[in-house]
């Protein structure tokens, strides 16, 4: 290092002293991180709730536990940002407020972006490294998991409930008046059973088998082998059905679940990706959401998968 | 400076460690379960009619057909429908790769043809076998295959 002359040092000086005044002063711009009350937490057995308190419970529960670096502003703005999003997202400490069937899904969900290596987030994890899951951790994970899915053979109930919504369906007549719309504006799109599958799929976590089939564009870009990423005007629609299954293990569709819909339009929907998401429920139709950004909820899911351009299905050719 | 230059690197070198990616993407297409292109399966411009699992043998499998054969599905009268195309697509069952909990179409496996003569609706059965979808004549019990894809009921497409 050169001679500095004793006017860049004074700059130097004055520069460092501004600079440590603006950082004191920043440290009282604190939005709150608040530990509400547990209404009810999760309950699983202690080796797989240790792993959850230790990697996942900072963001995801009302028991955060801040170290000293992350009180410091600006990466207290950062953690306050990630607790609350985090929370509103999933929280183990609120777990009595979902549905058996909510609860199974998150859990499926959380441990998938855990295996996917989206979460514990690595900003994280940087900073809070025992956070980490381990490999071994996540067998343990994934074999709770197991433990979950219901083998059973079908039951009267499911059977009566797909015979009666498949004799609705072939009184139908064809023409429909209006297509439902769902709250970002994406309508349902009857043309999606006219398309070329692009795979199919079982879902045995949660007792549903699927059909995902793609538009003219997608299917071309899936011949192109061009789909890293998708063309705009791509269409990809995945159709659902819940199992019924005999004792031998021969499963068909039950009643229609929903249709699932992905619209690629990258400036149209830049905010989720570049993909327009909707929902449509039950053979009604109903749309999927309680506000307009409701796919929000879609494209957090599907974000792990960024660099397959947010898509699950692998497509095969036909 | 030289410890200047280092901090840079070292401050890069984190940067990057706390930014790593999960592992490589896969290949985009599920080419183990494609069907090759010399069976110009996609020229017959068939719809889905309905899917299935056989949890035991692990194995899923998908129904098309043309429209005559998805309109008599629908109604039940597929054994009389004259003109009737139907296809049965066969895959082993695989892991998906992306999502624990899921099973996606590995190693194809078979295409079973069934058409009904458009004036004497006499029913006709073919199968192809394996990957590379070779004809396959010597497949027994014929008439109960034929039977099974004709009694399936389509799947509720609303």
């Amino acid at each position: 290092m050169g001679k500095i002359s004793p006017r860049k040092r004074r700059t130097y000086l004055l520069t460092g002293i501004i600079f440590i005044i603006f950082m004191a002063a920043m440290q009282f711009f604190r939005p709150e991180i608040k530990n509400m009350p547990v209404t009810g937490d999760i309950k699983a057995p202690a080796k797989v709730k240790a792993i959850l308190v230790k990697s996942c419970y900072d963001c995801h529960s009302n028991n955060t536990k801040l170290s000293w670096a992350d009180q410091i502003v600006p990466i207290y703005w950062q953690v306050s940002r990630h607790v609350s999003s985090g929370r509103v997202h999933l929280n183990f400490s609120e777990w009595d407020k979902l549905t058996p069937a909510e609860q199974k899904g998150k859990l499926w969900e959380s441990v998938n972006h855990v295996a996917l290596g989206a979460m514990p987030r690595k900003d994280y994890t940087f900073f809070h490294p025992s956070a980490k899951v381990t490999p071994a951790e996540l067998t343990v994970l994934k074999k709770y998991l197991l433990t979950l899915v219901d083998h059973k053979p079908a039951d009267t109930s499911k059977t009566n409930a797909a015979q009666s919504q498949f004799v609705e369906w072939q009184h139908q007549s064809e023409n429909q008046t209006a297509l439902p719309v769902a709250l970002n504006g994406i309508r349902y799109d009857p043309d999606y059973k006219n398309w070329q599958p692009l795979s199919t799929s079982e879902r045995f976590e949660n007792g549903t088998m699927r059909v995902i089939l793609g538009n003219d564009i997608a299917i071309r870009a899936v011949n192109a082998n061009k789909i890293r990423p998708w063309p705009d005007g791509a269409r990809i629609a995945k159709a659902l059905w819940t199992q019924i299954t005999d004792e031998n293990g021969n499963t068909r569709t039950g009643a229609f679940v929903q249709l699932d819909l992905m619209i690629k339009n990258s400036q149209k929907y830049a905010s989720t990706g570049g993909w327009g998401f909707a929902r449509f429920k039950t053979a009604k139709m109903l749309p999927y959401g309680k506000t307009s950004q409701f796919a929000s909820e879609c494209i957090n899911c599907h974000r792990p998968m960024k660099s397959e351009d947010f898509v699950f299905t692998i497509p095969l050719k036909h | 400076m030289k410890i200047k230059a280092y901090l840079v690197i070292a401050a890069y070198a984190l940067l990057f460690a706390a930014c790593a990616d999960k592992s490589a993407p896969l290949e985009p297409v599920n080419t183990k379960a494609s069907l090759p292109p010399g069976f110009n399966f996609s020229k017959r411009e068939y719809k889905v009619i309905s899917s299935f699992i056989d949890k035991k043998k692990g194995t899923m499998s998908t129904l098309y057909g043309n429209d005559i054969a998805l309109r008599s599905a629908k109604a039940g009268a597929q054994h009389h429908a004259a003109g009737l195309e139907m296809a049965l697509v066969t895959w082993q069952q695989k892991p998906n790769p992306y999502w624990f909990g899921n099973n996606i179409p590995g190693l194809l496996l078979s295409v079973e043809i069934i058409t009904s003569d458009k004036n004497t609706g006499d029913v006709a059965y073919t199968f192809f076998e394996g990957q590379k979808l070779v004809l396959n004549t010597h497949m027994p019990l014929q008439e109960g295959r034929i039977n099974y894809i004709l009694n399936q009921k389509p799947s509720v497409m609303p």
